[in-house]
């Protein structure tokens, strides 16, 4: 029943089947599961359904003969899901990816190229008419970050503030709190994060250090007048990771077929819909190292990655 | 030329300079209006443009300001850019800016945020941040509009849009180039459209003018030939058309006088007709008097020719009783010239008159001469003797209304009074005057009111005068019984035009009706009382009779029989009273001096009335004697002062008065059975306890009494009133309850008046000498009787049971000296009629009649002779025998 009601509470799926002669029937062991947390549905599904299919087309060979997606409203269900083995192959930032392992056991398969960049840094800036200079100047001060979402512009500079031994919490804008601590508040877009820092309503913001270099998130006549106090260290951007108890063989030729992927054309088009991905590669030397920045930051924001 | 051509020229010179005038006009004014109209369409053209753009603007830029009050509140940027980004792509618009409270702009909806933090010291915005209120600016090249944006009442900004008008002159030169090439178009189009019109016109106008012209002057050709036509004698004319302008009114003018001439002019063969038919004579003559013309009519009345009559002299037809009349005719028509009617008399041939309306006129010429006096005369003979005829029928029924014992008034259909008269007035206190016209709501109320508006002229089937007889009150108070008689007044087409209504006072006749159907009560009843007693007389005489003969054979007096005979004689009493009520009871009327009864009466009547009740009499002076029988009078005023007696149980006053009274006819009308003349009134009068009316109409009943049983026999009254009209007398009564009583007895004044001094001698029973005696009596009881008490006062007794028998036994050789004989006899012949018949041979027979009638009433039923002997049953052998001797002796 428990397996049933998980199944129920799959938003979409849908079931791709390898071939038209194929066997009528397919078992659960036979398909290959894409998932994602998303609270988009629809703008997911689709390119889940072109890697699952280019994935389960490519992994006859290890017993899969079709593909399918699931799209997770949030952590704890995509918790849940791999908990019971409903998906099997799912991709996630850095700190959700560490809360799945430790809550399930999901396991980091392949560094992913999101967009094009497999890491970055968070910087947190002030206004440079301000008297903040680094980050110790921030007690007692407020700073804007976009939405508990994001990694870059909320759990890392929580978990750096923490790390830098700060209590903080969450106030609304123009709200005063302890002078002892620094409280946060969520400007929902980046470039509310500079204008907020800009016009006063903050006195720091945090973002990665590509919104800080686009012109978009971040107009240069705001830019003008801000000074970065803070650069964290750079930080996986995007993992692929696999539920616990996946078959080895079937584990290990999913990461071969990824790794390729982005050498045929084909690869490359899912890839593209995909997130956008580049490619993907094996999480070693600095990713590894990264990863393990990571797990020691986590602790300090897991209780926000819910 | 003729009226035609010169109302043709006329009118092709006039339309066309109104033509070339009126498109001259037309064309200039065409010009200026559309020069006028083009610019003020431009003009209106810009203002409606420039007007909606600032609307336009106006209604962006508050959108934008209310949408951007959440975001510029929490500094959303994101939402600002897409908000003012959305809008400064927009056409026509030159930029967009969001600025804050400082007017430094925050975003300007570009990605780069280039005008970031630019101050607006434009007067636009200024303002629109001072007073808080949306502002335009209308310059040479752009339209700025400037929002404030507000969250409560806290002024967080601004938005501003400067817009292009670029665009909107650009329209309004090319709406210009428009309106202007319009313009053009119009007038080249407006311009050949006129000439061709003008072309048109020039063309056909004198086609036009000659035919307006022709319209014109048609119908004044038309009415030429009329005219003509009216000068040759033809009246009859008919216009060919109908015009309601002045031609037509000259058309209805000239028919009217061809009408009017029709109706006026006439020949003289025309003439000659009417004349010639004219029933009523008609004379010309010339002023000198003599006769110049005369018609058919006066040839007939005056027996003469045309010929004949022309010449003589007005005088010659005119009476001579009444010629200066007729002459007075002719000469003030001569002088004055005025007609004048007068009546006259003809002279016709044969020297006789004739009534006549004369009727003089002159006959003038145009210099108003008097040539001729015309003189037209109508036979009035037949119409006078008509009115008069009339006036007497008139006169006649004015008598008639007015005389009427009934009151008559006529009303209209609406109910008003049209005649009443002189007893409606009488009656009802309303004059004629006051009356006509009005209706009865209008001068009476109540039940007069709705008796006189009653109009039912249609009585329901099985009605009678009951249902048409009403109680009406009359103006002096009174109340009479009226019968209403209503009858339809007919117009003399027929047609019902009002309502004709009598009333007829029947209060007298119910009256009448009342007093007889009293009196044929009261005979009734007395016959039935007489016949009653009649028959108990005869059985009492014979239980008296026989019961007395009893005694005789027995020799000694008999203790039962004399209680039988008392008793038997207290019946008699009994049957006398009710004889004398039935007027039957054997009266011996002689002259009384009622007052010396009275006065010896006194003592006895003091004794029975008693101690509580006083008794009083008086008398008048020089009181008449009066003819009745004596003991009847006293018993009459024995019963009457014992009735107040009992009328006076507590005691009272009783009484008596005498007076002289003379009954006139009047009264007498109001009784029955009373003569008119001198009584002497007896009236009794107690101040007991009185009668209701209901009680006292039957007082005089016998057997009536309000006594207790045993008191009273109910005799008493009807005795009294029995006697009194027995006696040519009256009696009435009078009572109120509580009150008391008054009886007054009239008893008729004696004529003669002689002492008579009655001798009630009592002797022994003359007894017979022998003599035969033959019975006639059909009732075998007292035949019986009578033979047993003949026999034994010493007579030889035959008795037959009718007068066949008694013929037989006169037929014998028996002798028979006397005949005794009852009155009613069987067999339709009476005991005196056979007297008569036989005495025709037997002159020496005596009669004595007996019978149960008394001798009056056998007198008045004609049964009996005054000169006869009579018994009156039942009688005893004492009267019996001096009636034998009285007879025989």
């Amino acid at each position: 029943m428990k397996r049933i009601a998980c199944w129920m509470n799959v938003l979409v799926v849908c079931v791709w089947w390898s071939g038209a002669d194929a066997e009528p029937f397919v078992e659960r062991a036979q398909i290959l599961v894409v998932g994602v947390v998303s609270s988009n549905p629809k703008s997911q599904i689709v390119q889940l359904e072109a890697m699952a299919g280019y994935l389960a087309e490519r992994l006859g060979d290890v017993g899969i003969y079709g593909g399918a997606a699931i799209v997770a409203r949030n952590n704890a269900e995509m918790a849940r899901l791999l908990s019971d083995g409903a998906v099997d192959l799912f991709s996630e930032t850095v700190f959700s990816g560490l809360y799945l392992e430790e809550a399930v056991g999901a396991e980091f398969l392949l560094r992913e190229w999101k967009k094009g960049k497999f890491e970055y840094r968070t910087v947190i800036f002030a206004r440079s008419d301000s008297s903040i200079r680094s980050i110790e100047g921030l007690r007692g001060k407020t700073i804007a970050f976009e939405d508990r979402g994001s990694t870059s512009a909320f759990l890392l500079p929580l978990a750096i503030l923490k790390h830098h031994g700060f209590e903080a919490s969450e106030i609304s804008p123009r709200e005063a709190f302890p002078a002892d601590q620094v409280g946060f508040a969520f400007a929902k877009k980046e470039v509310n994060i500079g204008a907020w820092v800009a016009r006063g309503i903050s006195d720091a913001g945090a973002f990665s250090t590509g919104d800080w270099e686009s012109a978009d998130r971040m107009p240069v006549p705001l830019k003008t007048n801000l000074v970065i106090i803070h650069k964290s260290e750079p930080i996986m951007r995007s993992a692929s990771l696999v539920r616990a108890g996946l078959r080895p063989e079937l584990k290990a030729r999913i990461k071969q077929i990824l790794l390729e992927m982005h050498n045929d054309s084909v690869g490359r088009d899912v890839l593209k819909k995909y997130h956008l991905v580049a490619r993907y590669d094996e999480i070693t030397g600095d990713a590894a190292r990264g990863l393990d920045r990571a797990r020691l930051l986590y602790p300090l924001v897991a209780e926000e990655i819910q | 030329m003729g009226l035609k051509g010169r109302y043709t020229l006329a009118l092709v010179a006039l339309t066309l300079s109104i033509v070339v005038l009126l498109g001259g006009a037309l064309l200039y004014q065409f010009q200026t209006t559309n020069e006028d109209m083009r610019r003020s369409s431009a003009t209106v053209a810009r203002a409606a443009l420039m007007s909606q753009l600032e609307k336009y603007a106006r209604d962006m830029a508050t959108y934008l300001a209310e949408n951007l009050a959440n975001p510029m509140y929490e500094v959303d940027v994101n939402s600002i850019e897409e908000l003012v980004g959305s809008a400064a792509v927009q056409k026509g618009v030159n930029f967009a800016f969001v600025f804050d409270a400082n007017r430094h702009v925050l975003h300007d909806g570009s990605v780069g945020m280039q005008n970031y933090g630019r101050v607006l010291d434009d007067g636009v915005t200024r303002q629109a941040v001072e007073t808080g209120k949306v502002t335009t600016k209308i310059g040479e090249s752009a339209l700025e509009v400037v929002a404030p944006i507000v969250l409560g009442s806290q002024l967080l900004g601004g938005v501003k849009i400067s817009y292009s008008l670029e665009t909107v002159q650009g329209d309004i030169a090319d709406l210009q180039g428009t309106l202007a090439a319009i313009s053009a178009e119009g007038t080249t189009y407006y311009l050949l459209n006129g000439l061709i019109v003008c072309a048109s016109l020039i063309l056909l106008l004198p086609m036009l003018s000659i035919r307006v012209a022709d319209g014109l002057t048609r119908p004044i050709k038309v009415l030429s030939g009329l005219t003509r036509q009216i000068a040759e004698g033809r009246y009859d004319i008919e216009i060919p058309f109908d015009r309601s302008d002045e031609i037509g009114e000259l058309a209805v003018s000239l028919k009217r006088m061809a009408g009017e001439l029709e109706a006026t002019t006439v020949s003289k063969d025309y003439l000659d007709d009417i004349l010639g038919n004219m029933l009523d004579p008609l004379l010309v003559f010339d002023r000198d008097g003599a006769v110049r013309s005369a018609n058919a009519a006066a040839c007939r009345t005056f027996q003469a020719s045309l010929t004949e009559l022309t010449g003589r002299h007005v005088s010659d037809f005119m009476s001579e009783d009444e010629h200066q009349d007729a002459m007075y005719g002719f000469y003030h028509v001569t002088r004055d010239g005025g007609p004048i009617s007068l009546e006259g008399q003809l002279k016709k041939p044969d020297g006789s008159g004739a009534l006549a309306l004369i009727s003089w006129s002159a006959i003038a010429d145009s210099q108003e001469n008097v040539g001729h006096i015309l003189c037209v005369a109508r036979d009035i003979s037949d119409r006078k003797r008509t009115e008069e005829a009339l006036r007497e029928s008139e006169e006649r029924f004015r008598a008639l209304v007015a005389n009427s014992p009934s009151a008559i008034f006529l009303s209209d259909q609406k109910g008003r009074f049209a005649l009443v008269n002189p007893r409606f007035e009488e009656w009802y206190g309303v004059s004629a005057a006051a009356a006509i016209g009005k209706t009865a709501p209008d001068l009476f109320s109540g039940d007069l009111a709705a008796v006189l508006m009653r109009q039912n002229l249609a009585l329901p089937a099985g009605a009678d005068d009951a249902d048409r007889e009403f109680d009406v009150p009359f103006a002096d108070g009174s109340v009479h019984s009226v019968i209403v008689t209503n009858f339809p007044v007919l117009g003399t087409d027929g047609a019902v035009m009002g309502t004709g209504t009598l009333h007829t006072d029947v209060t007298e006749q119910r009256k009448i009706e009342d007093r007889l159907k009293q009196a044929q009560k009261m005979e009734a009843i007395g016959q039935l009382t007489g016949g009653i007693a009649h028959d108990f007389n005869n059985l009492l005489g014979v239980i008296i009779g026989n019961t007395e003969l009893l005694q005789e054979e027995i020799g000694s007096r008999s203790e039962g029989a004399e209680t039988v005979i008392r008793a038997a004689m207290r019946g008699a009493e009994l049957t006398q009273r009710m004889l004398a009520f039935s007027r039957r009871q054997p009266l011996r009327p002689q002259p009384i001096d009622v007052k010396s009864l009275v006065e010896e009466m006194q003592g006895m009547l003091s004794r029975t009335l008693g101690e509580t009740i006083e008794f009083g009499l008086s008398s008048g002076t020089d009181l008449w004697h009066v003819m009745a029988d004596r003991v009847q009078v006293e018993s009459s005023l024995l019963n009457l002062a014992i009735n107040a007696c009992h009328a006076m149980p507590d005691g009272g006053r009783l009484s008596i008065e005498l007076d002289n009274a003379t009954l006139d006819e009047d009264y007498v009308a109001t009784q029955t059975e009373l003569k008119a003349g001198d009584y002497v009134r007896l009236s009794v009068s107690d101040t007991g306890l009185g009668m209701t009316p209901e009680i006292v109409q039957h007082v005089f009943e016998p057997f009536f009494t309000t006594k207790d049983v045993g008191e009273g026999s109910g005799l008493g009254l009807s005795m009294v009133f029995g006697f009194a009209k027995q006696s040519g007398g009256h009696v009435t009564i009078y009572s109120e309850p509580g009150q008391g009583t008054s009886v007054s007895l009239y008893l008729p004044r004696a004529e003669t008046v002689s002492k008579v001094v009655e001798s009630p001698t009592r002797e022994a029973h003359p007894r017979g000498q022998n003599e035969s005696v033959l019975v006639i009596e059909d009732d075998p009881d007292v035949r019986k009787l009578s033979i047993r008490m003949l026999t034994g006062l010493g007579y030889q007794v035959t008795a037959v049971q009718h007068v066949a028998a008694a013929k037989d036994v006169l037929a014998t050789d028996q002798v028979i000296d006397l005949v005794l004989s009852d009155v009613v006899l069987p067999g339709g012949v009476s005991g005196p009629e056979y007297a008569e018949e036989i005495s025709a041979t037997r002159s020496d027979l005596k009669f004595v009649f007996m019978s149960g009638y008394s001798a009056e009433a056998a007198k008045q039923n004609g049964l009996l002779n005054s000169d006869k002997i009579f018994l009156s049953k039942p009688f005893q052998t004492r009267q019996l025998a001096s009636a034998l001797r009285a007879a025989l002796d």
